[in-house]
């Protein structure tokens, strides 16, 4: 089994809140994605910062949810895909 | 000290033409390259936007150095303020040039070879150390460039087999013919006419790289 990029574990995770609707739970985030909690942690703070996503708390509960930007990455993956596969990255 | 190339006296005019289509080819690269990026803001593609945007600039830097040297050419005297000057500008723009390329092309030899940072870093640091100590510093760029730009373009040609994509080969053939760009250059003291050959694969290499680009924002619209 091929190991994943960044790039595709980006869109996994990205992909696991937008089946979700707009509050998915970091535990099916973390199915859906296939991610350690460790390692989804990391990439949400980083996809927070990035401004894809964005955190809000429900009574002591965190959802997440895509932002206009998030979805953009969405739409536009399969060219960001092609760009980094002709440069074998 | 070697820095300026030995130019055919008829083709004086055409490279600087040449040469802003170079330029205004590196600034569209750019520019698809940043909106690649900020779509995905990856570091790999980041870095990619850096080294086309730091050849964009080495290439403005290269253009106006031949613009004003054709300029200073035309004007018809020769006192010994105009050389004194032609010798400070020529100075101060090849090294600008040299240091910008020098940071996209070790740029690209770092994305190729997947190293770690410092990886970066020691092969900039020796490579213009080099440059700096030799007498020649434009042969010497170009040599040292060339040998980057041929493992770039390797690692390139195997990518394309493996994947076989037309994105791909675009990106392979490109890396080639800058490759031989960049010899040819390196033997324009040797012949003058390399250096004309030189221009001319400068910019089929890089025409290549923006086709690439179109291709895949033609692949994806489909």
């Amino acid at each position: 089994m091929q190991r994943r990029d960044r790039l595709q574990i980006l869109h996994d995770v990205l992909f696991a809140i937008q089946l979700k609707g707009p509050k998915a739970k970091p535990t099916h985030i973390l199915y859906k994605a296939n991610l350690s909690y460790k390692a989804l942690q990391d990439h949400l703070s980083e996809m927070m910062r990035q401004e894809l996503i964005i955190e809000k708390v429900l009574e002591e509960k965190k959802t997440y949810s895509l932002t206009d930007k998030g979805f953009k990455f969405l739409q536009e993956y399969q060219m960001v895909r092609e760009f980094m596969n002709s440069y074998g990255f | 000290m070697c820095n300026i190339f030995p130019i055919p006296t008829w083709f004086a005019g055409p490279d600087l033409a040449i040469e802003a289509a170079v330029f205004l080819l590196t600034v569209l690269i750019t520019f698809f390259s940043y909106s690649v990026f900020r779509v995905a803001p990856d570091k790999k593609i980041k870095l990619l936007c850096v080294a086309f945007g730091a050849f964009s600039v080495a290439t403005l830097m290269q253009t106006t150095h031949r613009f004003v040297l054709l300029f200073l050419g035309l004007d018809g005297t020769c006192s010994s303020i105009t050389l004194q000057n032609v010798f400070f500008l020529t100075g101060g723009f090849t090294l600008i040039y040299v240091l910008l390329s020098l940071v996209a092309i070790t740029l690209f030899l770092y994305l190729t070879l997947r190293a770690r940072e410092r990886v970066f870093w020691l092969i900039f640091v020796t490579s213009i150390v080099s440059i700096l100590l030799s007498r020649n510093i434009l042969p010497v760029y170009f040599a040292l460039g060339t040998i980057y730009l041929g493992s770039c373009a390797l690692f390139f040609i195997s990518n394309a087999r493996r994947i076989k994509r037309k994105t791909a080969s675009s990106i392979a053939l490109a890396f080639t013919f800058l490759t031989i760009a960049w010899a040819s250059f390196t033997f324009a003291w040797v012949n003058p006419t390399f250096y004309v050959y030189g221009h001319i694969f400068e910019l089929i290499g890089f025409v290549c790289i923006l086709a690439n680009l179109l291709m895949v924002l033609h692949a994806t619209k489909r």
